[in-house]
């Protein structure tokens, strides 16, 4: 049922520097992550020590391989994910279907790649490169769209499932993103979820965001919107996920706040 | 953790088809260009949402500037964001990452007149010189009792 | 040569310790002629000011400020304003809002410390502090600050004796070691003094200050923690009475406590490491620096944001994270 190494995770939060005490604190908090790139192995930060001490899985995050880019990963940022599970004892380790980079330019965020067959060979050769760098199983994020490619031959779901089918990818499936897709391309977020291969979930993303101008801006700094709830307790009704993971990224609200919002997402997660 | 996972995917395997990686290339290089470095939109897409996306990366790169120098905010005030799109439109992100941004745009800014020369002293003197600057703190005595 | 060198060192000696005497009485005489205190009952930062001067009030009003959920505090000292803190009615935990918004919303605890210990809202307590007569106003003090540098000259002046001595007379008899020793004594009489004074004269308590503060510390007495929810009782007496200690909050303490020396300072922008944002730190912040891996700086976030954002109503909330 679930992607090796991912286990039974629990509820848990995006762990941060300006929020390892809160987090060190926070009642309820079964797992975190921590963004890959903003930490070295050699070195870790003192509160993710005291985590792993005390027994609590961390899983690195990765934002800038890349994998959804026509070069092979860099095999330096693979060695760092490595030795970043290496380091924290880490089940998994997840990054984004996305590219990044691209003609010696860095596009400083997370692009959707064209879902066509020619590109699914290119990123299931570079997923089968990550996975054979990595110690540990990895699963890959659908992200948020502003746009579509004029090529896409497939959903983000069924692209994503060839991907699992041909390299045995997990599945780390952000229902804040599905939501954004809904709102900003008309993308149903449960016809995502009818077309995931769920049964290789490693772990569920959930965060909030802000509206403006009929735009979703999934920006991880304000409170998980109602709608992004219910398509989480959707995802729960088609699968019990090994682990649902809040995101809260700035503009940080209070240690009560941040409690009360793991409360409203366990809510959902039971609602079904 | 187990190490032998995913060794049955062995690396190299299995690469892309030939010719794959290369399209793949060219057009996401066209498609990064038009919505970073001020290129023309490649055909077929969607013009309007990639100015949005355009857009979203910039004010993406000047959030995270406006992290990395509060003081930059706060000189600027209702003109930052102008002033950081006015920088960014067309200008790919430097290497080097955010510092990297943030200097550049400080840099044009006092090309352009709106910054002080070298602001960075506001920051004081240079680390090896801190302990020296408490000296002579200390001496004029500007120390006061500790709570 | 050695029972000149001999005659001066004692002379040097004998100004030292009349300076550093007529210092004490000086302090003596400024204390007590202070006004008399007609106050009502001190607030918690007028007794952190009277307890601990300008830092403990600011250690204070941090901790308030942490256990009442206002600021963060996070690991390495690094202070940062919560979502939805409210505006504080207490003119020096609104200072130390007011100076996190101005580095955006985040800061070093030392930095932090720094600037509310020299800002506006501390001076306005000093001057309370000084009209109810329980600080001694700074011009009662010219007399002590002028004996007090003649004490510095005098004992920088013993050091340049002794090591003269000590290099003029190779083949020291009794007086030349005499001379040495004596200057020595000189100096080290003269530097304790003038550190333990200046130290005094800063912030100096009237003798009523002495007597509000022993009063408060009488009611209040170190580790007997109230257990009201009302933090002023709870938090801002004892750490104003007793300091940090009595947080009761080992952790936070302990974050708190960092001296400022162990941050760089935010101004210049060094604090960019500190926060990480979904994107901040990653490609060259603080930790990373600017190695091997910050070249990348691809950013967190996979949606990101619309078109409406550009005009600067969403400022750095746009990035989101995947």
């Amino acid at each position: 049922m679930t992607v090796p190494g991912s286990g039974s995770l629990g509820v848990g939060i995006g762990w941060r520097p300006e929020i390892d005490l809160t987090v060190e604190r926070l009642p309820g908090v079964d797992f975190v992550e921590v963004v890959a790139e903003n930490v070295r192995p050699e070195r870790l930060p003192e509160s993710l020590r005291v985590l792993r001490a005390r027994g609590v899985p961390v899983i690195p995050h990765g934002v800038g391989l890349g994998v959804g880019g026509a070069e092979p990963p860099d095999p330096a940022r693979l060695a760092h994910l490595a030795a970043c599970a290496r380091a924290l004892d880490a089940p998994l380790v997840s990054e984004h279907l996305a590219f990044v980079r691209a003609g010696g330019m860095e596009a400083g965020h997370l692009l959707p790649v064209p879902r066509t067959r020619a590109a699914l060979s290119v990123v299931a050769a570079n997923v089968r490169r990550a996975q054979a760098a990595l110690p540990v199983p990895l699963a890959l994020e659908n992200v948020a769209a502003l746009f579509g490619w004029p090529e896409d031959e497939m959903t983000e779901a069924q692209f994503l499932g060839e991907l699992v089918e041909m390299t045995g990818v997990g599945l780390l499936v952000d229902v804040a993103n599905l939501y954004t897709n809904q709102v900003n391309l008309g993308l149903s977020a449960t016809g995502a979820l009818d077309g995931l291969p769920l049964s290789e979930l490693a772990y569920v993303h959930v965060a909030g965001g802000h509206s403006h101008h009929g735009v979703w801006h999934d920006t991880h700094t304000a409170h998980v919107p109602g709608e992004v709830l219910d398509i989480l307790s959707e995802l729960c009704a088609r699968v019990d996920p090994p682990g649902v993971l809040l995101e809260w990224d700035d503009d940080y609200p209070s240690d009560a706040a941040l409690e009360a919002e793991l409360g409203r997402v366990r809510g959902a997660m039971a609602r079904v | 953790m187990s190490d032998d996972h995913a060794r049955e995917t062995p690396a190299g395997a299995g690469d892309a088809p030939a010719g794959a990686r290369e399209a793949l290339a060219g057009a996401q290089a066209v498609l990064l260009a038009a919505l970073v470095a001020g290129g023309a939109a490649p055909p077929g897409f969607d013009e309007g949402r990639l100015r949005i996306q355009a857009a979203s990366l910039i004010s993406k790169r000047r959030g995270t500037v406006a992290r990395v120098r509060p003081d930059l905010v706060a000189l600027l005030g209702g003109d930052f964001a102008r002033e950081f799109e006015a920088y960014a439109r067309g200008r790919p992100k430097p290497p080097g990452g955010s510092r990297a941004d943030a200097r550049d745009f400080a840099d044009r800014l006092r090309s352009a007149g709106r910054l002080p020369p070298e602001p960075e002293t506001a920051a004081g003197a240079p680390r090896w010189l801190r302990p020296f600057r408490r000296v002579v703190k200390l001496l004029s005595g500007a120390v006061r009792p500790t709570g | 040569m050695e029972f000149v060198l001999f005659v001066t060192a004692l002379v040097l000696a004998l100004v030292v310790n009349l300076t550093a005497a007529a210092l004490r009485g000086e302090h003596r005489r400024v204390r007590s002629a202070a006004a008399g205190h007609h106050g009502s009952q001190p607030t918690p930062y007028e007794l952190a000011y009277l307890s601990g001067g300008p830092l403990r009030v600011v250690n204070t009003a941090l901790g308030v400020l942490a256990r009442g959920g206002a600021i963060r505090v996070s690991r390495g000292g690094q202070v940062s304003l919560v979502l939805g803190a409210r505006p504080s009615p207490e003119p020096i935990e609104q200072a130390v809002l007011d100076a996190l918004r101005a580095r955006g919303n985040s800061c070093s605890v030392g930095e932090l410390r720094r600037t509310t210990a020299d800002g506006q809202a501390m001076s306005g307590l000093r001057y309370r502090l000084v009209g109810m007569g329980l600080l001694v106003p700074d011009g009662a003090l010219t007399g002590a600050a002028r004996l007090l540098s003649r004490l510095l000259l005098l004992t920088l002046l013993s050091v340049v004796f002794v090591i003269g001595a000590f290099l003029a007379v190779p083949a020291r008899g009794f007086y030349g070691a005499a001379a040495v020793l004596i200057g020595f004594l000189a100096v080290a009489g003269g530097l304790v003094t003038y550190l333990r004074q200046r130290r005094a004269l800063r912030g100096l308590l009237s003798k009523a200050g002495h007597d509000v503060l022993a009063s408060a510390r009488r009611v209040h007495v170190r580790g007997a923690r109230p257990t009201t929810p009302d933090l002023a009782f709870a938090v801002a007496v004892p750490v104003a009475l007793y300091g940090l200690g009595e947080l009761g909050d080992p952790g936070l303490e302990e974050e708190l406590k960092r001296s400022s020396t162990q941050n760089a300072g935010c101004a210049g922008g060094s604090c960019g490491g500190g926060s990480s944002g979904s994107d901040a730190s990653y490609g060259g912040g603080g930790d990373f620096g600017s190695g091997g891996w910050g070249g990348g700086d691809s950013g967190g976030g996979d949606s990101g944001g619309g078109s409406s954002c550009g005009g600067g109503g969403c400022g750095g909330g746009c990035g989101g994270g995947g």
